[in-house]
């Protein structure tokens, strides 16, 4: 799978079930949860998005706030477990 | 001179502070976690305190409930202490997250009956669009303190507190369905101070450095109250910036020669991960003495390796100050005695399963380390009681924890049996009492309280306090294919740290589906949202066989080990690709 499309998938998720807004126009260097877009509880909702999409398990250590805190990051973690 | 003895409120405690040094720094919020942003002496605290105060009187009268919303920062200490200033009683809450429901909000509010919401600008501009749909927040006179002039401080108009009436009302006992209020009195509030000032032998030369949550009994009481009882200087900076980039910690206990903080153990193992040699390389620790470790079960692995990464830095094994308490006892029931190392016992957990302690003969198959919780340090009155017979344990033996001390908590607000249950307990076979019950197992050794497991079946994960209950209604709703009141939520133990498990049956008509993996995914993805938490297993079992009592009650205990020892009856199952858990659970 192309980083792209797991970006996109992201910002879909991301914008429709944590901030409750389809239309945001979410960057993919936006910080989310160190500018209070998302709290940090929020990554568990990513963890089990990624779980159940990309069949990919983020461990706790890497769950964080400074690991998870763009969707760049995000996508970039979950990748990196993709079958290539 | 110290003020030991001496104050009967926070009031008084500000009042010296201001005749004595009105220009020292009381505290410091550290923007982003480095930068010191605000920065408020002892003469300024008075001050915006009065100016909240003042802005209260307008619409309270003393004995009103008011709510506080707020981040970490420090204008919730001006707004704490100016309900004080008003007599008013502060409910201080957690911060309801932009766009997140807030069940736990709406009860407490409710069940507080508060009559005023005070927060941030920035904080109402997230509420304000939900405000109007929800009549638990309309109906509240919000305050918010940019909008309070400081000059309206000159407007106070001072109250005469009692001691022995209530402060604050803590809300972190009971479910979220049925939240209970703690009720701190001003009395209970300075005894446990000085119970924390005398055990850390705080003096004003101290400097504290905290990220905890500011809203909670050791945040709060800990961390921003004690220094300011003694007058030493605090610097805040908020939870996010310390997880974000946790080596900020102890780059602030660098900067400012902090020389006490606290966490929960799993802070201490998060620095071991998260800081690079880099950052570690320009750490300085020396001037650190106490450091804290409660609010979970202390580890004795995690104190030692990190003692071990940060000792080049100048951090000492003997700082390490474990810790116990709930906030029924206002914050603290024991730390450790300074002058000791942390007290380790090796036991063997086949007894301590069966509630007797002996110690381990070496065999490295069951055995299991337990870190001792120190000593109260004015004088309270610790027992291991019984839990079924209340009768008074004998010295081998684990049972629950009592306390009876100045700092024990006037009951739960508006709940008089659960009051009389928790805080009322007698001695069966000694008469001996009033004794609060902390529901907590441990014992006594060499006079340290040891702190064993819950009799609740309360789950913490990293500091936090789940209720099951809670967990379990999430995952009966999350798919029609769920048994309603069949589900089992508990934690199990995974190199010695807590995550969760569920077990939930299927209804009869959907046992032969071809649908588990979507509710197993609907179970998962509802506990992340309504909790922030991820489960570790989650097994769908045969309709009919989840373990009840005879009155139809789910025994977790029961579920728990089945699911431990294989023996429950699976339809389909979610593991998380990890080790297998612990065999022996501390819970």
């Amino acid at each position: 799978m192309e980083l792209k499309e797991i970006k996109d998938k992201l910002k879909t998720f991301i914008c429709k079930e944590l901030l409750n807004n389809p239309a945001y126009p979410l960057q993919d260097e936006e910080p989310l949860i160190t500018s209070g877009l998302m709290d940090s509880f929020s990554l568990a909702q990513i963890g089990v998005f990624a779980e159940i999409q990309f069949n990919v398990y983020i461990p706790d250590s890497d769950l964080t706030v400074d690991g998870m805190n763009t969707v760049n990051q995000m996508a970039a973690r979950i990748k990196k477990d993709l079958p290539a | 001179m110290s003020l030991l003895g001496k104050a009967h409120t926070l009031v008084d405690v500000i009042k010296y502070h201001v005749e004595k040094h009105p220009d020292a720094p009381a505290y410091t919020y550290l923007a982003e976690g480095e930068k010191a942003e605000t920065q408020w002496t002892y003469i300024e605290l008075d001050q915006h305190a009065r100016a909240v105060a003042a802005e209260l009187q307008k619409v309270t009268k003393p004995g009103d409930r008011a709510v506080l919303l707020y981040p970490s920062g420090l204008e919730f200490i001006a707004t704490f202490l100016g309900c004080m200033y008003a007599g008013v009683i502060a409910v201080p809450s957690v911060l309801p997250h932009l766009k997140r429901a807030t069940p736990r909000l709406k009860a407490i509010l409710a069940d507080a009956g508060a009559k005023v919401a005070c927060t941030t600008n920035e904080v109402y501009a997230n509420i304000e669009p939900f405000i109007a749909s929800e009549p638990e927040l309309s109906s509240l006179q919000w305050i918010r303190n940019q909008a309070i002039p400081l000059e309206q401080s000159k407007q106070f108009k001072p109250y005469a507190l009692d001691e022995n009436a209530i402060c604050f009302l803590q809300y972190t006992s009971g479910s979220t369905s049925a939240p209970k209020g703690v009720m701190i009195s001003h009395f209970n509030l300075i005894r446990t101070i000085e119970d924390i000032v005398i055990g850390l032998k705080e003096d004003e030369h101290d400097v504290i450095i905290t990220w905890l949550p500011i809203f909670h009994d050791m945040g709060l009481i800990m961390a921003v109250l004690s220094p300011l009882f003694t007058g030493f200087p605090c610097y805040i900076m908020s939870p996010v910036s310390f997880l974000e980039r946790p080596a900020r910690w102890l780059e602030a206990i660098t900067k400012y020669g902090g020389t006490i903080t606290a966490a929960p153990n799993f802070a201490y193992g998060l620095c071991v991960r998260k800081v690079s040699e880099e950052e570690k390389s320009r750490l300085d620790l020396h001037t650190l003495r106490v450091a804290i470790n409660a609010a979970e079960p202390v580890r004795a692995e995690t104190i030692e390796e990190f003692t071990q990464t940060f000792k080049e830095r100048g951090f000492k094994y003997n700082a390490f100050v474990p810790a116990y308490g709930l906030a029924e006892a206002t914050v603290k029931a024991s730390t450790k005695d300074l002058s000791k190392d942390p007290a380790i016992l090796t036991l063997n957990t086949t007894d301590l399963e069966e509630h007797k302690i002996s110690f381990a003969n070496g065999s490295e198959q069951n055995q299991y380390r337990i870190v001792g919780c120190g000593v109260s340090h004015i004088g309270a009155d610790i027992r291991i009681v019984n839990p079924d017979t209340q009768n008074v344990c004998a010295k081998d033996e684990v049972g629950e924890i009592w306390i009876k001390s100045d700092s024990i908590a006037q009951g739960y607000w508006n709940q008089p049996k659960a009051t009389q249950d928790t805080f009322q307990a007698y001695t069966a076979n000694t008469h001996e009492g009033p004794f609060m019950r902390t529901g907590d197992l441990g014992f006594i050794y060499d006079g340290e309280v040891y702190i064993g497991g819950r009799i609740k079946d309360m789950i913490i994960i990293q500091g936090r306090n789940f209720y099951p209950q809670d967990i379990e209604l999430t995952v009966e709703k999350s798919h029609e294919a769920l048994r309603p009141s069949c589900c089992a939520a508990f934690a199990v133990t995974m190199g010695g740290v807590e995550r969760l498990a569920i077990v939930q049956e299927i209804r009869r008509e959907y046992r032969n589906g071809e649908k588990f993996d979507e509710v197993l995914n609907a179970i998962r993805s509802a506990i992340a949202k309504d909790h922030g938490l991820r489960a570790y297993a989650v097994a769908l079992i045969r309709p009919g066989s989840i373990q009840k009592t005879t009155s139809g009650k789910i025994q977790r205990h029961a579920s728990r080990e089945a699911f431990m020892n294989g023996e429950l009856e699976i339809i389909a199952e979610w593991r998380a690709p990890l080790a297998a858990p612990d065999q022996h659970q501390t819970g």
